[in-house]
């Protein structure tokens, strides 16, 4: 009777909110397989612990959280090769654009990722958190673990911090374009 | 120079993957690994989970037997989401509703202030409201408090002072405002007249300032913090964000310290100052992700007088304000469960069954009458309390 109950609850929770944090590695993870399988270890973490994982609205939030854990794991295996690649201490940000194959960034959108790259990661998760999957701050605090009056100032700091990067970045001489691929889907 | 605006639009721009019905439908291979390693995990072979199985049986014994008593409990109660414990009884309800009908629309009440003559003052994106002869006078429109009303203060010659994150400061005068060259969601006004704000770095270099004369200075260190209150005393508390996590920091004579205080650790929210002298705040621990659950209790009430700290852990979530009775009694809200006072002994719960319009308050405080006023979606609400 109650392993029904876990199986109905788990299967409504995998519904609703797979696409969710699937599109949350996706914006972050250059390899489709290295996205399902972190969206794989998020869901189990759910299935071990389903009696935590809130009702209604709160589900998501909650998911992304281990999302967040899930997703740091990911990065300490991928950070001797992001420093090769990039050269830079940072973590990157990894563009991966949907329907299109390929796309060129136009010059501003260029100097905001290469801007974004040189926030610390606290600042910077804020602001994805808020623009690319559309979050509250109250929600924000709860995956990060700090206030929504934290968020707030993160937030606010993360803006000027990218105002003066941009200002940078915006005059160097004839920047690089980015493209941005697709990441390869496997089938 | 970029605007705030710019900012935000660019960065939807960079949106990877802006609507995830784009992605290709993965759910069934998805599931169908999920699944393989969902069951391996779910029965180990030498440390099955009883525990979860066990809690998760009990619980559905316990929804059997009491079904009517829930079902009796949510329609008396029927936007109170699931307590898991008793709380005092509400024996005098002297509670006060205010809502269109008395001046203020749904969605105006934000955040409360009292004039030098006790008068109540409530904010918000409206405008801000004066209580006379039970009815809310709009002393200034929506024009006036800008687009992201956050917080507001009156300072010691009655003039009202508006916060918002997303533009200066504004002073309000008459039917028109002045704006500062601050920007800040925070702002306190101490008894000495000096008004202290957390600037965002309009025209600075950001931190915790403080206006006296005419002028704003800068106090050093003050970075990272958030959420002011300003004691009878004029020390200024503070949230402050370091790299280990939050702690509770001061400024007294334009200096800045982190307190180290006895108690729980994790976020700090929601502090405030009680008559006398003491700070209060909300410590939400930081053991786990994310619980909602009302049975997963994760945050604490602390008071710290600058020598010796007290905690009271919470029996309820999401708390959304704190205010100090002089009688000692400790009103908090909650954005899901409605106002609460703690006495020193046991807690006092009011909710939609005691008359309040809805569950989920903004913020309350106690005005000089030692009426609790608090904010909602629908409303002001007035308690009268004792003492």
């Amino acid at each position: 009777m109650d392993h029904t109950v876990d199986e109905i609850r788990f299967r409504d929770l995998f519904d609703r909110h797979h696409r969710s944090v699937t599109a949350y590695f996706t914006r972050r993870v250059p390899d489709e397989t290295e996205v399902l399988s972190a969206t794989d270890d998020v869901f189990l973490v759910a299935w071990r612990r389903l009696d935590d994982v809130p009702e209604g609205d709160g589900a998501l939030p909650w998911l992304y959280g281990v999302a967040r854990k899930v997703l740091a794991n990911h990065r300490r295996g991928l950070t001797r090769f992001t420093k090769l690649r990039h050269k830079i201490e940072a973590e990157p940000i990894y563009p991966v654009r949907g329907p299109a194959t390929e796309a060129i960034l136009s010059v501003q959108e260029e100097q905001m990722l290469r801007a974004l790259e040189t926030l610390p990661w606290k600042h910077r998760e804020v602001l994805l958190l808020t623009y690319w999957e559309q979050l509250p701050h109250k929600d924000i605090g709860r995956i990060l673990g700090c206030s929504t009056e934290t968020v707030h100032v993160r937030r606010y700091r993360a803006v000027n911090r990218l105002k003066a990067a941009l200002g940078q970045t915006g005059q160097a001489e004839n920047p690089s374009p980015i493209r941005l691929q697709r990441s390869q889907h496997v089938d | 120079m970029w605007t705030d605006h710019e900012i935000a639009d660019l960065l939807e721009r960079v949106n990877p993957l802006p609507d995830p019905e784009a992605l290709p439908d993965r759910s069934e291979r998805l599931w169908t690994s999920l699944e393989s390693k969902r069951t391996d995990r779910s029965v180990p072979a030498t440390k099955p989970n009883y525990r979860r199985r066990a809690t998760l049986a009990a619980a559905v014994v316990a929804v059997l037997v009491t079904s009517s008593a829930v079902a009796a409990a949510l329609f008396l109660d029927p936007d109170a989401p699931p307590l898991d414990r008793e709380f005092d009884a509400v024996e005098q309800p002297m509670l006060t509703v205010y809502g269109s009908g008395q001046g203020i629309a749904d969605g105006c009440a934000w955040r409360l202030a009292f004039a030098s003559t006790g008068t109540p003052l409530v904010g918000g994106p409206c405008g801000v409201f004066e209580l006379t002869d039970n009815h809310w006078e709009m002393i200034a429109d929506e024009v006036a408090v800008g687009v992201s009303f956050m917080d507001m203060t009156v300072d010691g010659e009655g003039v009202i002072w508006v916060a918002s994150p997303d533009q200066p400061l504004r002073r309000l005068m008459g039917d028109g405002f002045t704006e500062m060259e601050i920007g800040s969601p925070w702002i306190a006004a101490a008894p000495d007249g000096t008004i202290w704000a957390v600037d965002f770095g309009f025209a600075n270099t950001g931190g915790l300032v403080a206006y006296t004369e005419g002028a704003w200075r800068t106090i050093d260190g003050t970075e990272m913090v958030s959420g002011i209150a300003v004691g009878s005393d004029g020390v200024v508390w503070m949230n402050a964000a370091t790299e280990t996590g939050e702690e509770l920091a001061r400024v007294s004579q334009d200096t800045f310290e982190i307190v180290d205080f006895e108690g729980p650790r994790g976020s700090i929210g929601s502090l405030t100052t009680a008559p006398d002298g003491a700070v209060w705040f909300v410590v939400g621990t930081n053991d786990t992700i994310y619980r909602l659950g009302v049975s997963d209790q994760l945050s604490y009430i602390v008071r710290y007088d600058g020598a010796s700290s007290t905690s009271i852990e919470v029996p309820f979530a999401e708390i959304s304000d704190l205010a100090v009775h002089p009688n000692g009694t400790v009103w908090a809200s909650s954005s899901l469960h409605g106002i609460f006072s703690y006495d020193g002994e046991s807690w006092t719960r009011y909710g939609v069954a005691d008359g309040l319009p809805v569950n989920e308050v903004h913020s309350l405080d106690v005005a000089p009458d030692g009426s609790v006023y608090a904010t909602t979606d629908q409303g002001v609400v007035r308690i009268r309390t004792e003492g």
